[in-house]
């Protein structure tokens, strides 16, 4: 879902270095993700969970949902998805 | 030091063993009312009160200035795919940190990739839990970088993977 931005992105000098990055937390949060507490979740949830997993956009995600900052940030916590800070 | 901060940020913070370290690291933190306003959990109510109450966040008077600054990040997100899509409460962090010159703590990308890619916006410094903690440490205020990480981890639901190395 974010692959067209990423493709914009790439076409108009997206850093190889942050493109990794990008790559590298997501595949973290698929991984790390409690995959059937998300599919557990009323439709218009999972869906936010899913494009928490793929974007790590958490303010779009918590619109997606239609729940406050915080609320939606503990789901995020409870559906194990982490917040991936690359180092170095 | 001083500081600038977010609403997530402060929302993992005060989930942190040792959070009362960010009083040791800046002198005060500037946050917006919309901070306020989000925070929700009895939790981070009862940290961000504490702090209030010592005088330690300080409520940035908003100036049309910064409401200008803000403005402009969030444009900017918009147009450049480079640069995820910024919500006006973090360009007000990055607004206030560029104003008064102060650190932004944040974990957001917006945030990061627009100091990065624009001009106008690199002389502002960043700070996420990372940056945050290596500067502890560098103060001497952690003893353990790695194991500090790993606290964080398991209190904030972070994860600190290396770049090129998993």
């Amino acid at each position: 879902m974010c692959s067209l931005r990423g493709e914009a992105a790439r076409r108009v000098g997206l850093r190889r270095e942050h493109e990794l990055e990008d790559e590298l937390e997501r595949e973290v949060r698929r991984e790390m993700a409690d995959w059937d507490f998300i599919r557990r979740q009323r439709p218009r949830v999972r869906a936010a969970l899913e494009l928490y997993v793929e974007t790590g956009d958490l303010r779009l995600a918590q619109r997606v949902a239609g729940m406050g900052l915080e609320e939606f940030y503990e789901l995020v916590k409870r559906a194990r998805i982490p917040i991936v800070v690359v180092r170095g | 030091m001083i500081g600038s901060m977010d609403t997530c940020f402060l929302i993992d913070w005060s989930r942190y063993g040792r959070r009362g370290l960010l009083e040791e690291a800046f002198d005060f933190v500037y946050v917006t009312e919309d901070v306020l306003r989000e925070v929700a959990s009895e939790e981070t109510l009862t940290y961000v009160s504490g702090l209030l109450a010592r005088g330690f966040l300080v409520i940035y008077p908003l100036r049309a200035e910064a409401a200008s600054v803000a403005r402009r990040a969030v444009e900017i997100s918009a147009r450049d795919p480079r640069v995820p899509v910024l919500d006006p409460p973090e360009a007000l962090a990055l607004a206030m940190a560029r104003l008064e010159g102060c650190v932004c703590l944040t974990e957001n990308k917006g945030v990061l990739r627009l100091v990065q890619y624009y001009e106008e916006f690199s002389g502002v410094e960043v700070w996420r839990s990372l940056e945050l903690l290596e500067h502890l440490y560098r103060a001497g205020l952690i003893e353990d970088l790695e194991a500090e990480l790993e606290r964080y981890s398991r209190e904030t639901g972070h994860v600190f993977p290396k770049r090129g190395g998993r």
